[in-house]
């Protein structure tokens, strides 16, 4: 289990990355949504190791990550939100690069190699340039070096980014599965995958963790307390001003806003609550 | 639009912090060049702010602003493909062609800005306390005219060109490649200009523009450096305006070719799609295992990694072609001692790598630490990897080895290229001599890439690690004028260790490698602190860094940085306590002021003053080769020659001698100066005039030791030669040469401006002492010299006897006749030429591979002495030896004996038909020094050079006419008069004319002195002079006091000079002349019967050098020679040609028709064939006739 403690981070440009953070992430998937610049991504690479927080403590089962960084790392498996590659290198190549620097032994390496690329789909490209590769490629790649070996924490940062459905979906479940015995940190802007796998999770906003738990029993807490309603155009100004206004959004041409209130308001209908309301009700809705 | 980009360029970067740092750094280094500029160029004769030098240092640092073209111009475009900027840039409503224009123009203005800085630094450097040298006015022209004709223009042709490299290729990679081929480009240049013939192509080549400006102004007097600017006009101007075109052209082709598309990948794109895709739908599970085989395996795979990634890479590639094309320049390069290089030998190849490879090397290692260090960060895979259970240590010694692989890479392929051209040359090639020394030389390199890595690690970007390079690479480059003791204080540096094919130098590596185990300690601490702050993750700030680092440091490391540490110090304090505490260095060697400030300040007293005089020596000399140890034990026997009694004695010993008994005979220690190994003793009873004494001395002598880390010339296998202050207690007094030289660190000592206190011609005390060992004169001598079998060793005198006992070999010599104090004590494993002439014992002693001119060397010594005893006077002594000597080029003469260093004409590469025959000329000359210098000493006096050097390079001429042929002594004289030319204008010592020439003044009595020597032959004949030589000689050979001067000399020459000559001899001999002659207007008649009529106009100037420095035209009465050659001078070189015709003739007016009738086709006139004038431009004084 990864306990996390009272974690601050300032970064010299004077932006609070992290303020006060504490969480505990069980085995298990573990969700992390919030915007752009929440601080999903700085709390994500100071589990990692990569950088160091002002405060704070994080410990992984018995292990203080801070003291022990390289412990860790033999623990971990890590896709950052954004990378590149060494040019000209091939994927087999990398890949079994990543395998050696990942302490996989060279009797294991190379079954292990072909198996990971044969997993992302990755097999028929392997002796191209890793930096050739197109978006999804790359990501499918990073994909792969982050599970190498048998990590037993494993972080990524908007795995899914830039994937077809279809490869979004194998991977969710690829996911899901390896998540019923180790700690899963996914940091994801897809708040359906979160609802899809995640058993909990967390929302960040301006560094600070504004709300955690299961998504089911964070989103029953709106239940009875959603409502919404078809409006003209010109109306949204009016809506906003008089209710709590959590989403709008067009449907077939109709604009459909709902909105957070105690009582039924008039017009309103009720709306079973979604994890997408939670999400919108705590960090503010969209403009 | 063009406009607006370019100034908000230009406002972006002059906001740079960067901006501010560079231009302070070239403040910095124009302070420091202008500071030491006294060092660098001289600082006597011309002013260390001559405009020249001040375009010469503005054009030095156009070197460094490479980098900062590269930084700031050539990344302008490539920062906007690098960062993924383009796609938005070309989306604006902006002509890229524009956007283009105007990045180069602001990043340019940019540039240009930063580089001005170094123009305040230049003039604070010249004007501010720390100012060596001499100052002349301030003239800000001076500083304008160089920065906007040299450096503008050199900063933008190389800002057109690296900037068409990175732009066209979208890499700053791109641009450094560029710079490095500049760099090259530059080196070839440079090698062209010693070649005479490519002079007319150098300003073609010469991007810099200096070396084309060298060839306006290389022949300036003093007075015109120091007074003017090369005018912007002639080839100076060409070489400007082409390489503008040249720029221009760049940016053309650049806004022509540029592409704003990226073109579509191409790398391995026709590989065929492959199959072989299985269902997994299981992620496979491997056990992780972090062990020390895994740490071994990943240092392995990243070791592969970081190399192919390096090799793999076209800079790389362009970097080893460069490196080839390099080596091949240099080789050109080597030393071209009066236009006859010395052969392609191995020797000379390693010297020529090893001098020529280093800033090569150390621009490499500046640019591949940044760009190995910081290589994950630039493809942004510094997460991924950062987050991988491998080592700091596995990344950063990886990184290190692949640094350390380019460097070696780099040496192979050098010394590749230099192999081929040896194969091609036909020279022998010695395998294991390139193993050997480019091992060692190799060395300092690792230290520096330790150095170099841990400043990219504490470095917050690449630029400012590759720039704290960039100034290592400047201090480490001016270390020996900065530092006293280099090699401990300038990280990575070790004693360069000589080159020679007589000597093994084993034991002069062996000791630099103990510098090297001091410098691999430092590097151990290096990679150490580089560990501990070695960047994993984000954060960049240098707090965070350190409480990471203070994490990281466990036990072993802890230990590791100690141990590391404690050695680093250990080691320097050894090395710093042997080779400077325990083994200082000679007052004659010292690089220190105080020791010969301390000598000056005890002996200098003795100076002049009347001495005992040295009678006879007794010496019992043994070497080892093995400990390189000596024993030394003997007598000197003194005498008081003059009429007053003597109360003491100064006996002085070099440091390497350990006393086992020194006494002196009714002395006894009164002061003892350990400082300077000097110890005085006084007499109990006076020594009274007509009495001897006798010093006995028993010395070991450890010839282990390096003196201040120097690995000099000592005890070698071969080719030995010590002096007998090495071996011997020297009594003899105050010796010059231990004092301190340099006249403006006299001067700031307070000491009087010569060390050697000489008389001038107007005072009679001088003509009390001789010109080399006061008032002693030539000696009685008896030793032995022992040493290792296969040895053969020699002192002064005939060899009595030699035997072997076990396996030492044994030599007893003895004087017949006295012979002078000037004795070289010589051994080596050599093999002999023998030959007889003028009833003289002739020997060439030489290192057996080294026989290409063996022969030849002894025909020409034969002549020489043959020569020297018909027209000079008789040599008293039944042998005559020539020995080789490791190492230098230098050469020396001793009674009966000359010393030639092993690069003096040995191996010289005689190939070229107009090669001079530099080794001839040297064996003449010192065999002339028996007769002129030892056999004749010269007075104390002034002018006392002349006597002595003049006429020995008279003796080398006519040793080279007869061996040759007078058009090899032209040939020799043209680069005479070359060399006095440049030579002048180097020397910290003021000009004097001939007969007042003095030992500072070389460039005087050498370079000036043949042309002028030879001249007065051609003028009265060589048999006039040589009547007046010989009276000269019988009059004053083995003088004991009054010795003669140089009027004695020029009274008896004047004697034998018709009288209209006799001004011409004033003007050699006592005035500073220069004299410019030219061919102008020539053209040919056809005459009947076969018969052509020549006529051409002569240009005469005279200047005359003032006491004020300044010049000015005197009055034309010159007999000058002209003549009319045949058409061969179109074939060959201008000395080759036959002469139709020529008279000597009164020239007195600047403009002179003259006319010849000759009966061939006349090819050319010809104006002072043999350079008998001294002039600057000596190539005008052909007229081709075609």
């Amino acid at each position: 289990m990864l306990s996390i403690q009272n974690l601050g981070k300032t970064y010299p440009n004077g932006v609070h990355a992290l303020q006060d953070v504490s969480l505990d992430v069980p085995a298990g998937m573990f969700g992390l949504l919030g915007p752009n610049g929440a601080g999903k991504s700085s709390l994500m690479r100071t589990i990692a190791t990569l950088q160091l927080p002002d405060q704070g403590s994080i410990r992984f089962d018995d292990l203080d990550v801070l003291a022990e960084p390289a412990t860790l790392r033999a623990r971990l498996g890590y896709l950052p939100q954004d990378f590149g590659v060494y040019p000209g290198v091939s994927g087999w190549d990398l890949l079994m690069h990543f395998a050696t620097l990942k302490g996989i032994p060279a009797s294991a390496r190379r079954s292990t190699v072909s198996d990971m690329l044969n997993l992302v789909h990755l097999y028929d490209k392997r002796n191209k340039a890793v930096s050739t590769y197109s978006g999804g490629m790359l990501r499918r790649f990073g994909i792969a070096q982050a599970l190498l070996g048998t990590p037993s924490l494993i972080i990524v940062d908007e795995p899914t980014a830039g994937l077809d459905p279809k490869e979004r979906h194998r991977f969710n479940n690829l996911l899901a599965k390896i998540g019923e015995n180790v700690v899963v940190i996914l940091s994801t802007h897809i708040v359906e995958d979160v609802w899809d796998l995640c058993p909990r999770m967390a929302v960040m906003n301006s560094g600070q963790i504004v709300a955690h738990g299961s998504p089911h029993a964070l989103t029953s807490q709106l239940r009875g307390k959603l409502w919404r309603k078809e409006i003209g155009r010109n109306d949204l100004a009016k809506v906003k001003a008089q209710h709590r206004l959590i989403l709008s959004r067009y449907v077939s041409g109709a604009l459909v806003v709902d909105v957070l209130a105690d009582a039924q308001p008039n017009g309103f209908s009720p709306v079973e609550p979604l994890l997408e309301h939670l999400y919108f009700s705590i960090i503010g809705a969209e403009d | 639009m063009v406009g607006e980009i370019a100034r908000y360029e230009l406002a972006q970067l002059t906001r740079s912090r960067q901006f501010w740092f560079i231009g302070l750094v070239f403040a910095a280094m124009g302070v420091v060049l202008m500071a030491y500029a006294g060092d660098i160029v001289g600082g006597g004769n011309i002013n260390v702010n001559a405009p020249n030098n001040i375009i010469l240092f503005v054009n030095i640092l156009s070197f460094f602003a490479m980098f900062l073209v590269a930084s700031m111009v050539a990344s302008s475009v490539t920062r906007d493909f690098e960062i993924d900027s383009w796609q938005v840039v070309f989306s604006c409503p902006v002509s890229w062609r524009g956007y283009l224009l105007g990045r180069f123009i602001g990043s340019l203005l940019a540039a240009c800005l930063c580089y001005a800085f170094v123009i305040p630094g230049l003039i604070a450097g010249a004007h501010g306390p720390w100012s060596s040298g001499t100052v002349g006015p301030f003239h800000a022209w001076h500083y304008l005219y160089a920065f906007v004709v040299l450096a503008v223009p050199n900063l933008f042709v190389l800002s057109a060109l690296l900037f068409a490299v990175s732009t066209l290729t979208r890499k700053t990679l791109a641009a450094y490649a560029g710079a490095v081929l500049i760099f090259v480009l530059f080196n070839l240049g440079n090698a062209a200009i010693n070649d005479e013939s490519m002079e007319p192509f150098v300003f073609l080549v010469d991007l810099f523009g200096i070396s084309t400006l060298n060839l306006t102004t290389r022949y300036w007097t003093p007075y015109e450096l120091n007074t003017q600017l090369a005018p912007l006009a002639g080839t100076f101007l060409w070489n400007r305006l082409i390489w503008l075109g040249v720029g221009v052209a760049a940016m053309a082709w650049t806004l022509v070719r540029f592409n704003p598309y990226p073109r579509s990948p191409q790398i391995k794109a026709n590989v065929p799609a492959e199959t072989g895709q299985r269902n997994v739908d299981e992620r496979p599970i491997a056990t992780q295992v972090h062990d020390r085989n895994t740490a071994w395996q990943q240092l392995v795979g990243r070791v592969g990694l970081e190399v192919r990634a390096v090799v793999r890479s076209i800079p790389f590639v362009v970097l080893m072609i460069l490196g080839f094309v390099n080596a091949w320049a240099l080789a050109s390069l080597v030393d071209p001692v009066f236009g006859a290089p010395p052969l392609l030998l191995t020797r000379v190849a390693v010297k020529s790598l090893g001098d020529g490879l280093t800033l090569p090397l150390l621009i490499v290692i500046a640019y591949y630490a940044g760009e190995l260090v910081w290589r994950e960060r630039q493809v942004k895979l510094d997460q991924i990897v950062d987050a991988m259970p491998a080592r700091n240590t596995v990344f950063l010694l990886s990184k290190l080895l692949a640094l350390w692989t380019v460097v070696a890479a780099l040496l192979a392929v050098s010394i590749a290229a230099m192999v081929i051209l040896q194969l091609i040359k036909g020279t022998p090639i010695d395998a294991s001599m390139y193993l050997r020394e480019m091992g060692y030389r190799v060395l300092p390199f690792l230290w520096v890439g330790a150095l170099a890595l841990i400043g990219q690690v504490l470095s917050p970007n690449k630029y400012l690690g590759m720039l704290f390079m960039v100034i290592y690479i400047a201090v480490s480059l001016a270390s020996s004028t900065l530092f006293d003791m280099p090699s401990l204080v300038v990280p990575g540096s070790h004693p360069t260790s000589p080159i020679s094919g007589l000597a093994n130098s084993t034991f002069y590596r062996l000791e630099g490698l103990k510098y090297d185990l001091y410098w691999a300690a430092l590097s151990a601490v290096l990679v150490m602190l580089s560990h501990l702050l070695w960047r994993r993750g984000t954060d960049e700030g240098i707090a965070k860094r350190l409480r990471v680092a203070k994490r990281r440091i466990g036990v072993p490391q802890a230990a590791t940085l100690a141990i590391s540490l404690v050695a680093f110090a250990g080691i320097g304090r050894w090395l710093y306590v042997e080779d400077y505490v325990d083994n200082p260095i000679p007052p004659s060697d010292a690089v220190t002021d105080a020791t010969q400030l301390r000598y000056e300040q005890v002996m200098r007293p003795l100076e002049n003053k009347p001495l005992p005089v040295m009678k006879s020596v007794r010496l019992d000399l043994s070497t080892d080769l093995q400990t390189r140890r000596a024993t030394s034990r003997g007598e000197i026997v003194l005498r008081n020659k003059h009429d007053r009694p003597f109360d003491t004695l100064y006996v002085a010993l070099t440091p390497l001698a350990k006393v086992k008994q020194l006494s002196v005979e009714g002395g006894v220690v009164d002061q003892d100066f350990a400082d300077i190994h000097v110890a005085r003793y006084r007499f109990t009873s006076p020594m009274q005039p007509g009495e001897t004494r006798t010093v006995r001395f028993d010395l070991d002598v450890d010839f282990s030791n390096f003196p201040g880390g120097q690995l000099s010339s000592r005890l070698e296998t071969s080719g030995t030669a010590l002096s007998l202050s090495e071996v011997m207690p020297d009594v003899l007094g105050y010796s010059s040469y231990s004092a301190l030289g340099d006249p403006r660190k006299r001067a700031k000592h307070g000491l009087p401006e010569d060390r050697a206190h000489i008389a001038t011609l107007d005072e009679p005390w001088g003509r009390d002492f001789n010109g080399l060992f006061g008032q002693s004169d030539n000696i009685d001598f008896e030793g032995t010299y022992s040493v290792d079998k296969g040895q053969v060793a020699f002192m002064g005198g005939e060899l009595v006897r030699s035997w072997q006992q076990g396996d030492r070999a044994f030599f007893h010599y003895r004087s017949k006749t006295p012979i002078s104090l000037a004795l070289t004590l010589q051994q080596g494993a050599y093999r002999v030429l023998r030959d007889r002439a003028a009833g003289i014992d002739l020997a060439i002693y030489y290192n057996p591979p080294d026989d290409f001119h063996v022969a030849e060397f002894m025909k020409h010594f034969k002549i020489a002495v043959e020569y020297f005893t018909a027209e000079f006077g008789p040599f008293p002594y039944p042998e005559f030896r020539l020995i080789q000597k490791a190492f230098d080029a230098g050469a020396n003469s001793n009674s009966g004996q000359l010393t030639l260093g092993e690069f003096a004409g040995f191996v010289s590469d005689l190939s070229k038909n107009s090669a001079v025959d530099w080794g001839t000329h040297v064996v003449g000359h010192e065999a002339g020094h028996n007769w002129w210098g030892l056999m004749v000493t010269s007075a104390k006096v002034e002018g006392a050079t002349m006597l002595q050097e003049t006429l020995a390079q008279y003796a080398g001429l006519m040793t080279l006419e007869k061996s040759y042929d007078k058009a090899m002594v032209a040939r020799f004289l043209r680069e005479s008069i070359k060399k006095y030319n440049a030579d002048r204008n180097k020397s910290k010592f003021a000009e004097v004319p001939i007969y007042r020439s003095r030992s500072d003044t070389d460039y005087v009595h050498y370079w000036k002195g043949a042309p002028v020597i030879y001249g007065v032959k051609e003028l009265i004949g060589e048999q006039a002079l040589n009547q007046a030589l010989r009276e000269y000689f019988a009059k004053w050979a083995f003088a004991s006091g009054p010795y003669p001067t140089s009027l004695d000399l020029l009274a008896i020459i004047r004697a034998h000079t018709p009288e209209q000559y006799q001004q011409t001899l004033t003007d050699y001999f006592e005035r500073i002349l220069l004299h410019d002659l030219s061919v102008s207007e020539a053209r040919v008649e056809t005459l009947s019967g076969g018969r052509f009529k020549v006529i051409a106009t002569i240009h005469t100037k005279k200047m005359e050098r003032t006491a004020e420095g300044s010049e000015q035209s005197v009055p034309l009465h010159e007999p000058v020679q002209i003549a009319v050659v045949d058409e061969e001078i179109n074939r060959g070189d201008r000395y080759s040609a036959r002469w139709l015709a020529s008279e000597r003739r009164w020239i007195d007016a600047e403009r002179t028709q003259v006319e010849f009738i000759v009966n061939e086709r006349p090819g050319a006139v010809v104006v002072d064939p043999y350079h008998n004038f001294i002039e600057r431009n000596l190539d005008d004084n052909v007229k081709l006739l075609h």
